[in-house]
Parts: C-alpha cells; sequence; structure tokens
C-alpha cells in the first residue's frame, strides 16, 4: 500500500513536470509507454523475478505475455493461481496487476498491486521487452 | 576420515560474520570453504505464504533454530550452583542454518556510539579510575570508531539499510539520532513508515520531554534496493512476520538472501551444507591450526578439512566451546581472574511495560521487524552517571514488529487468564496496544563467565558450554533507573492503563525471551593477558586463527549487535586477503 502510494507520488510530479508542455493533455498521456521507467518499476518485482534467475521466490517472467498461468515448469504455485485458468494478455495483466488479490483471490504473491493505471501500463510494455 | 584437498581459508559457521568475511575474501580471489552444520531454506514452504506464516511453528516452535534435543547449553547463576541444561532454548535463540541467526534477526541496524570500542579509557577519563568496580574488567577493544566507520558503511549499502542520520560527518541532523556516531553517508535507503504507536511516542518525548526521537536503522527494505553486488531486494510489505522468519516478499536484509547466493557464483567459493564441525585441528608447539574436523550430517562420515587460515564464525557460544574444547588459550578463572577463553560473557538488561489506548488504532498487525520510534537520551554513557551508582544505560522506544495471533496478546492487569471474560478483553484490547521497551546495556563482571560442562554432553558426545550468568548489581541498578525513565514517559503518552514497570533483576530467567543478544567468552583487545584474540581478530597463540562474531565484544552496549558485527567482520575479512599473501602478526 505504502509503496504504491509512494509510487503514485513520484507519479504525480513526473506527470506534472511532463506535462507543462502541452497545457490541455489529459493526466494519462496518450504517448508510447516509457521503457525506462517501466523498468525502473519492474524493480518492484526483481527481488523475486528477476529474469533468467532461477529458482527464486517468483516465476520467470521472460515470455510471460501470451502465457497460460502457472505454467512455468518447476514452479511450485499457489492452489489459487494453478485454478485461476487465466491467459497473461495486457488486459488481464492490467487487472491483476491493479489488484492481484481481487483477480487472483488467495494467491500467494506478496504485493499489495499498482493502483496507477500509467505505471501498469509501463510495466506491461517492460514485460513485453522480456524475451 | 575423509581428508579433503588443502584450502586457504576454512570459515567454521555459515551466518552473517561468515558470510561478510567470505564476500571480501571472494573480491579477493582467495579460496575460502565455509562450513555450516544446516541446510538452506531459502526458497522452501519456510520462506513462501501460507507456511512462512505459519506461528506455531516457526516462532513458538522456533522452527529455524538449533534443535537443543542436538545441542544446548547448561546454566548456573552462581559458581556455587550446580549448573542444568536448557531444555528448551528460550532466552535466547541461536540460528541453524544457511545466514545463521542473520536470518532469523529483526533487522535493527545501528552502530554503536563511537566511544564504546574504548568505553573503560572514557569512563576513568569521565568518572575516574574508582567509578569502574573491581569485579567489573571493562577494556577497551583495541579498535576506534574510524577504522570501522567505512565498513559499518559498507555493510549498510550492502544490506540496503534504512534510517535518518543524525551525525553526518560530524554535523547533527534533524529527525535523526543527535548521539549516533558521525557516519559520512546517509542510509542507503530512507526510514521506514512510522507506526502510530511510534507517532504517539515521538510526539510525547519531543513536546514534554525534549528528547530526541529517531526511526530505529533497519534492514527491513521500505523500497525496492540493488546492493553493490547487484544482489536485488524487494519492498516490505510491512507484514508482521519478520524475526524468527524467513521474509516472504525477499525484502530483509539478510546473509541467506545477500551474501551466500552471490558467493555461489565466485570462483574458489565453497558451501558445504550439513558439517558439523566438532574441534580444530591444533598444533600448539607450532601455534598453528592445520584444519577442521567436521561430521557429514548426512553419512555420519569424520571429515579434516586443512587451511592455511582458520576463520571461527559460529554462534557466540560455538566459538568458545570450540576454543575450550581444543586448549587453544587458557581458560578464563573467575578465582584469579586470569585466563581469557570464556570471560567478559555478557547479555542485556532488558524490560518493558505494555500501553494501552482504546481511542487509538495501533494496529500491531501492520509492522516490519524494525519499525521503532527510539530515544537515545539514557543509552551507555550518552548521559552523566555521577552518583547514580551504576555504569551503561539502554535505549528506550516504542518497537512495534508484530501483532501475531498466537503471543501478541497485550491485556490490562487484572484480565481473567481464561474464559469469556478473557476472550473479549482480546477482542477488545488488540488493536490499541502497544509495549514500550529498554534495551539496557549489559557490562561484565568477574563472576559472568563459560566453561565446558563436567557432566553434561551433546548428541554428539562433546561437553556443553556451561554458562555461569547473572544479572549483577549493575545491571539491576541500570535496569531499575531506565525502566523508570520508561515509565515517567508512558505516564505521559496518555494511555488509559499502563502495565506494570517491571525492570530486569536477577534471578536470570531462561524461559523468558529477552533477545539473543550474547555477546563475550573470545574478547578482541590489545593485551594477551586479558583478551583471546588481538585488536585484527587474530588469535594471540595460534596465528594462523581468527574470530568473528559478537564472541569478541568485550562489553554489550544498549543496541542491538548486529552492527559492529558485520563492520567486524569485514573488516577481518580484508586483513585475512593480506594475511593469506603475506602470512604473519596482523598489526
Amino acid at each position: 500500500m505504502m509503496i504504491s502510494l509512494r509510487l503514485t507520488i513520484i507519479w504525480v510530479v513526473l506527470l506534472g513536470t511532463a506535462s507543462t508542455a502541452g497545457a490541455a493533455t489529459p493526466a494519462v498521456p496518450a504517448s508510447k509507454p516509457d521503457p525506462v521507467n517501466g523498468a525502473k518499476i519492474f524493480a518492484l518485482c526483481a527481488a523475486c523475478h528477476e529474469p533468467g534467475k532461477a529458482p527464486q521466490s517468483g516465476p520467470e517472467l521472460r515470455g510471460v505475455i501470451g502465457r497460460r498461468s502457472a505454467t512455468v515448469p518447476g514452479f511450485r504455485y499457489s492452489r489459487a493461481m494453478r485454478r485461476a485458468n487465466l491467459t497473461w494478455d495486457e488486459s488481464t495483466l492490467d487487472a491483476y496487476l491493479a489488484d492481484p488479490q481481487a483477480v487472483v483471490p488467495g494467491n500467494t504473491m506478496p504485493f499489495p498491486g499498482l493502483p496507477v493505471a500509467e505505471e501498469r501500463r509501463e510495466l506491461i510494455h517492460y514485460l513485453k521487452t522480456l524475451q | 576420515m575423509t581428508i579433503h584437498p588443502h584450502c586457504t581459508v576454512a570459515i567454521v559457521g555459515g551466518g552473517l560474520a561468515a558470510g561478510l568475511v567470505a564476500r571480501q575474501l571472494a573480491r579477493e580471489k582467495v579460496q575460502t570453504v565455509v562450513l555450516e552444520r544446516g541446510g538452506d531454506v531459502m526458497g522452501t514452504a519456510a520462506a513462501r505464504i501460507p507456511t512462512q506464516r505459519d506461528e506455531l511453528r516457526w516462532d513458538v516452535r522456533i522452527g529455524l533454530m538449533q534443535d537443543a534435543a542436538t545441542e544446548t547449553y547448561t546454566l548456573r547463576r552462581s559458581r556455587d550452583e550446580l549448573s542444568r541444561p536448557m531444555r528448551r532454548l528460550n532466552a535466547f535463540l541461536p540460528g541453524t542454518g544457511v545466514g545463521g541467526a542473520g536470518n532469523h534477526w529483526n533487522g535493527q541496524a545501528w552502530r554503536w556510539v563511537e566511544y564504546n570500542t574504548k568505553l573503560r579509557s572514557r569512563l576513568v577519563e569521565r568518572y575516574g579510575r574508582k567509578a569502574i568496580p573491581d569485579d567489573m574488567p571493562l577494556q577497551d577493544w583495541g579498535v576506534s570508531y574510524d577504522e570501522l566507520e567505512p565498513y559499518y558503511d559498507l555493510f549498510e549499502k550492502l544490506f540496503g539499510i534504512s534510517g535518518r542520520a543524525g551525525n553526518l560527518n560530524g554535523r547533527i541532523q534533524p529527525g535523526g539520532n543527535p548521539f549516533e556516531a558521525p557516519r559520512r553517508n546517509e542510509y542507503p535507503q530512507g526510514p521506514l513508515e512510522t507506526t502510530e504507536a511510534g507517532l504517539i511516542f515521538q510526539e510525547t518525548v519531543q513536546r514534554k520531554f525534549g528528547y530526541h526521537p529517531f526511526p530505529s536503522p533497519a534492514a527491513n527494505s521500505p523500497g525496492a534496493y540493488t546492493n553493490p553486488d547487484g544482489m536485488r531486494l524487494g519492498a516490505c510489505q510491512y507484514c508482521g512476520h519478520c524475526d524468527r522468519f524467513i521474509c516472504e516478499a525477499n525484502a530483509k536484509g539478510t546473509p541467506a538472501a545477500l551474501l551466500y547466493p552471490w558467493l555461489e557464483h565466485q570462483p574458489g567459493f565453497k558451501l558445504q551444507q550439513g558439517a558439523q564441525v566438532t574441534a580444530l585441528d591444533y598444533d600448539d608447539k607450532a601455534g598453528r591450526v592445520r584444519g577442521v574436523r567436521y561430521i557429514d550430517l548426512l553419512t555420519g562420515v569424520e571429515h579434516l578439512q586443512p587451511a592455511d587460515a582458520v576463520v571461527l564464525a559460529g554462534f557466540t557460544l560455538t566459538n568458545a566451546k570450540l576454543l575450550l574444547s581444543g586448549g587453544i588459550g587458557r581458560r578464563y578463572d573467575p578465582v584469579t581472574g586470569q585466563g581469557v577463553v570464556g570471560r567478559n560473557f555478557c547479555y542485556q538488561a532488558n524490560s518493558g511495560m505494555d500501553l494501552f489506548f482504546p481511542g487509538r488504532w495501533l494496529n500491531p498487525f501492520l509492522s516490519a521487524g524494525s519499525t521503532g520510534t527510539i530515544i537515545d537520551e539514557f543509552n551507555d554513557d550518552n548521559f552523566d552517571h555521577t552518583g547514580l551508582g551504576f555504569l551503561g544505560g539502554g535505549y528506550i522506544g516504542v518497537n512495534v514488529s508484530s501483532g501475531r495471533p498466537i503471543k501478541s496478546r497485550r491485556l490490562p492487569p487484572g484480565t481473567p487468564r481464561w474464559g469469556s471474560r478473557w476472550k473479549q478483553a482480546n477482542a477488545d484490547w488488540y488493536a490499541h496496544a502497544c509495549s514500550m521497551g529498554v534495551q539496557g546495556s549489559c557490562y561484565p563482571h568477574r563472576e559472568n563467565f563459560l566453561d565446558l560442562d563436567p557432566d553434561y554432553t551433546d548428541a554428539f558426545g562433546q561437553p556443553l558450554v556451561r554458562i555461569t550468568f547473572d544479572f549483577r548489581e549493575n545491571e539491576r541498578q541500570l535496569s531499575a533507573y531506565c525502566t523508570g525513565q520508561a515509565r515517567k514517559i508512558a505516564d505521559a503518552m496518555g494511555a488509559s492503563v499502563v502495565g506494570p514497570a517491571v525492570p530486569r533483576s536477577a534471578p536470570f530467567d531462561t524461559r523468558l525471551y529477552q533477545g539473543s543478544h550474547i555477546t563475550g567468552g573470545t574478547i578482541m583487545g590489545a593485551d594477551s593477558a586479558t583478551s583471546v584474540v588481538s585488536p585484527r581478530l587474530q588469535h594471540w597463540d595460534a596465528e594462523n586463527l581468527f574470530v568473528a562474531g559478537a564472541s569478541v565484544f568485550a562489553h554489550n552496549a544498549g543496541h542491538n549487535p548486529t552492527g559492529p558485527v558485520a563492520a567486524l567482520a569485514l573488516r577481518l575479512g580484508d586483513d585475512l586477503a593480506r594475511y593469506v599473501r603475506n602470512p604473519g602478526r596482523l598489526s
């Protein structure tokens, strides 16, 4: 919760400086997601999901886009995740990252979620680059 | 017996001190073998929810600690008592497994106040020679804070320590600890969130007493963090399962998360798990250790690991035990005060009280291991002891570190012990109670020491370490004074009920957890007549033997010992890299 709040504040500050150029731009800019920012947000995930490092506390995320849920070989998924029956695409990831417990109740990822839509967009864009 | 190929450095124990020594050696490409009796729990059920949250298994039944049925200690409170084995370990908890006791800490990462390593000189200078009682063998450590400062700094960076500086290069910083030793850098991460109970404490001591509260320095990572070795920490989720648990979010700075997974990939490093060290192979004529003997706990086969240099980095009592059973160095004799191995064994004089605030939501479950709000006004020699009749002191603070269902049940005095009214009181008070604590120093006493028990042995047939310890006059008076100061603060905080403020007193009761901060037994110093190891942690009698950990502390302060353990271990790693290239007495 507190982490997300803090990120929210950072993002609001970033938006504040970015939006001074075009005064009428909406709160969520339609520009291409910034991969550098996505990588920064991914630091919150990396202690458990570092790409190419197995075994660790979270499953491998390279190639996660388009993957069925709970299918990384050898990873011990929670019962909740094994029964989630999702395909990880932009929309399911967006919903899951917004509130993991709402989408897969009882899953064991110790992460409260990213409430800011733009942060999730950046993060998902970054996940796409992990191959 | 299996004899292994010769290695450059063999380290006994695979905890925090060993990991930090090995880290410095690995950077200098020195071949190192770490011998650890336990296994690695990272990535197992112990580290993952839901099992990680099993309070009964990991907390009540201390699932990550040394098994007392295999190895324990005996206690007597004075020399004329018969010693008895501690069949359950409760008062202090030796860790086992990769990471050792460094896995189950709450993460309070203090730098000790700078005069602590020169405490005797400081007290003599301030109060005169007569102020130190004859039965208190206080001594300087032979190392200065300035020598340790770069290593404190490195440890804080490696473990992503959070906090707020109180003294940056000699300039006192608002919001930090004004008694803090001067630091060259801010903490690598900012402070954790302050708890509701911490806010009440902070406001009270600031407004009504003029004290200087500050956030506890913490190895609980407030955000994502990457250390200089590229090892990562996640963000703390404030789940209240920190001490006695493996962090589910990889947010606690521990050797098992930050040191050993990195060491694994370093050429020349080897970690031997399941290695129960039984003896050092010691040549007393040559004054050298030839290697380390251990039993492989999987096969029962005895092994010998020959080495150029050996580091003892087990739990405090393990270090003393291996020197005592190996006859390395002269045993301490409390009658004459002569001898060194076993002397200056210290604990801590901790105490506390419960506070109840019916109108405030304190929500103890929402906490990290070190979400503490502290004052240091009454710690160590931060205040004038003239006329007080004791030396030392302790920090006072509100540490909200867990609200777990089995053990977190603070109830006002007079509540029935069972039945409907007990249940109702639990429901009424759970979210509205907190504790205030004193972490009191413990200075050495001539009659507090370690030796080998004449009767009791462990599962391997080796004598148990016998602890002769009690809280002596100095600790009793210190605790009465500091607990009294804490009580004054508690009364001013606006609680509707303040529980009994009971100072720590004799007899020492091993059934109650009081903190795992035991120190001494193999102490460091500049004089070989009163210390086991030199200021470089090199054994006075065995040139290629070194000791790391809190067993080298000549006294125990009113702060958790992990910071100086880490700084001394990192410095030893650098010294050892020098030693193996150019053996001899280090100066």
